[in-house]
């Protein structure tokens, strides 16, 4: 993306220029609708996520001093809303317990080799209905920043801006996601290689 | 330091996500030499991070959803402060 393009849309957006912001709007539109599609889970709620943020955009880019990357302060308050969306979810999540007890055993179900289980194979209706189980059941501290780590391949650095945490803590939630994760699908596994 | 079991330490280092220094790398690498099935678990979180990827795949906006979504923060706009 270019990023003298996006700091003069930016500007005109500033000045009141609807179709630099209408620009804006379609430029990112897509990169938000997955962001809020891989925390939620739920196309409806990641397309209220991407309208809701453009509103809140619109209302405030006066304040956007330009300090920070306009894309992240746009990530910023798209991470929030998809997260205040996840709070006010029925959906169970579990609590940060349970996700630390699964981090302090992480060998508890025997360690196989996966590579025996082609990735195509690991992709079959079941196998995503279990994984979409498992990242919905983590607690929305771990989620986002795996979402923002591991799918959306933001750095270190950019996840800590946008979350608001310090950069030693998104390495701590990263792994403890990632471990839970594997956890999770080594289950699985093991149920899959245990039936046969 | 063998080149293969270089990479097991720069694996072990970025995924489980710490940085370490030079005598905390070697103390590893003397541990992942005694317990090879540490290599297995390293790719199995591996695999976990690809599937994932692979499962949450970006997908588009439909188009008809995003020319709805203009056209409602068009509508949300004005009536917003600004």
């Amino acid at each position: 993306m270019d990023k003298d393009k996006i700091r003069d849309l930016v500007k005109y957006a500033k000045s009141g220029d609807d179709e630099a912001f209408t620009e804006l709007v379609n430029i990112y539109s897509d990169r938000i609708y997955n962001l809020a599609l891989r925390i939620l889970h739920r196309n409806d709620d990641a397309a209220d996520v991407v309208q809701e943020t453009f509103v809140k955009v619109y209302e405030k880019i006066k304040t956007f001093d330009g300090r920070a990357d306009f894309f992240t302060w746009l990530y910023r308050i798209a991470t929030n809303e998809s997260l205040m969306k996840l709070r006010k979810d029925k959906r169970m999540v579990l609590s940060n317990e349970v996700i630390e007890t699964y981090y302090d055993r992480p060998n508890s179900v025997e360690i196989q080799e996966w590579q025996s289980f082609p990735l195509n194979n690991m992709l079959t209706r079941e196998f995503r209905a279990h994984l979409d189980r498992a990242v919905e059941s983590l607690p929305e501290i771990y989620r986002s920043v795996f979402v923002l780590r591991d799918l959306e391949n933001m750095s270190t650095r950019e996840t800590s801006k946008i979350l608001g945490i310090t950069e030693t803590n998104v390495k701590v939630r990263l792994k403890r996601a990632r471990m839970f994760l594997r956890e999770k699908l080594a289950e699985y596994m093991h149920e899959l290689t245990g039936a046969e | 330091m063998a080149q293969h079991s270089k990479k097991i330490v720069d694996e072990l280092c970025d995924y489980l996500g710490y940085e370490l220094d030079g005598c905390m790398c070697r103390e590893l690498h003397n541990y992942v030499q005694a317990h090879p099935e540490l290599q297995i678990y390293i790719d199995s979180v591996k695999t976990t991070v690809n599937v994932c990827k692979e499962a949450y795949k970006k997908e588009p906006l439909p188009g008809d959803v995003k020319k709805d979504i203009l056209s409602k923060i068009k509508k949300r706009c004005q009536t917003s402060p600004k």
